[in-house]
């Protein structure tokens, strides 16, 4: 049975370890819904090395999982922060999305936006199905919701709520929010995080429990060989520090 | 200034585009409002980020003989220092506003997809309510004269 319906998974950011952890959001996603479909958007360029297509679409054709649109754009050197190169794929697989829900007469009754290079670590997933202007974050610090304590590495949304978090690229930080705290946010090594919460407050986006307690997820981890579910989170994060494209070496 | 029209019916345009001289004008065949709205709002979107469009501001037109001030009258603003609430609504359904504020209002009908899919009589009334609530919802703030 699909707990979540028809579920969209929008793969954007750098290539990184996509072909390791590609396998794990396959994964995650299927405990999610029995009906999955996938965008991917992401730089031609990872680590300084090129990306052509197959090294996106080769991993949906070995796990034979239907990728609707891709898009590998050029890289972008705007100075800005990290929020804003993240935020602008985003952008461009939401309206990937939206072209296909309306050439196709559907709407996803859920979203989730999801990084190439997340390692996701699942036991049995906690599927939430979410309402308008709600919206699920993956937050660091055990879950616990602090503002700001959002991050990119992971939304889950319906597909109105997606449609609002994929335009906050052109998110300015709120003159509101700098008065009251008293400080810029490039001054803070959380800015990013900043940003988007934010940019979710000002949107009056109500933010959901976030903690899936069985599920752990590891950044640009340069994954070790072999099954990553026989190591813990702990041990994963260790190999954070490299993170190259793995395609090639195979 | 880039200006794009964004119709939603089959008026004539003429006046309008003699005034504005728009870059680009933007229709859809779908079958509701709403989703013409959507539409269009993908279609302007995709020429921002796909073609590498540069537009500044999205007249929708739903009423032949207008001009440029008098849709500026509706205006749906972002980041504004102040707000404007009002009761008297976008019942004209014609309005303005950036592309990026476009963007969210198209995805509207998703709101409440199954109300907008049996809606038979493609109103504008509904729709501009619908607008007015939505913009409000997400801390947009609308400015109608």
């Amino acid at each position: 049975m699909s707990k979540l319906g028809k579920l969209a998974v929008l793969i954007c950011g750098e290539v990184r370890t996509w072909s390791r952890a590609s396998e794990y959001i396959f994964k995650h996603a299927d405990n999610l819904s029995d009906d999955v479909e996938y965008y991917f958007v992401s730089w031609d360029v990872s680590n300084r090395e090129s990306v052509v297509e197959s090294d996106i679409i080769n991993e949906f054709t070995k796990y034979n999982k239907k990728l609707i649109s891709y898009r590998l754009v050029k890289q972008i050197d705007w100075q800005h922060s990290s929020y804003y190169y993240q935020s602008y794929l985003s952008k461009l697989a939401g309206i990937m999305k939206r072209r296909y829900e309306i050439d196709n007469n559907i709407v996803y009754d859920q979203v989730i936006e999801i990084r190439p290079d997340l390692l996701i670590k699942q036991g049995n997933s906690n599927a939430v199905k979410l309402n308008n202007f709600e919206c699920l974050l993956y937050i660091e610090n055990n879950g616990t919701v602090e503002f700001p304590g959002a991050t990119d590495l992971y939304y889950q949304s319906n597909s109105f709520g997606n449609d609002v978090m994929s335009n906050r690229f052109y998110y300015q930080k709120s003159k509101i929010l700098d008065h009251i705290r008293e400080y810029k946010h490039w001054m803070l090594p959380l800015h990013n995080h900043q940003i988007l919460a934010d940019y979710l407050f000002a949107r009056r986006l109500k933010i959901i429990d976030i903690n899936r307690p069985e599920t752990e997820m590891v950044i640009r981890p340069n994954f070790p060989e072999g099954n990553l579910d026989n190591y813990d989170t702990n041990e994963l994060a260790k190999f954070d520090k490299e993170f190259k494209i793995s395609i090639r070496r195979n | 200034m880039n200006i794009v029209l964004a119709s939603l019916s089959n008026i004539d345009l003429t006046s309008i585009v003699s005034d504005v001289n728009p870059c680009l004008i933007l229709k859809s065949d779908k079958e509701t409002r709403a989703l013409r709205l959507a539409d269009v709002a993908v279609q302007l979107d995709e020429k921002i980020h796909f073609e590498y469009v540069k537009i500044d501001l999205v007249c929708v037109i739903n009423e032949p003989n207008l001009n440029l001030e008098q849709i500026k009258n509706c205006f749906v603003n972002d980041y504004a220092d102040r707000f404007y609430y009002t009761t008297k609504d976008l019942h004209t359904s014609s309005f303005y506003c950036k592309p990026h504020v476009f963007s969210l209002i198209g995805s509207l009908y998703k709101n409440d997809w199954t109300h907008f899919k049996n809606i038979q009589n493609d109103s504008i009334e509904l729709l501009s309510e619908q607008i007015l609530q939505l913009v409000l919802r997400l801390g947009i703030d609308v400015k109608i004269g």
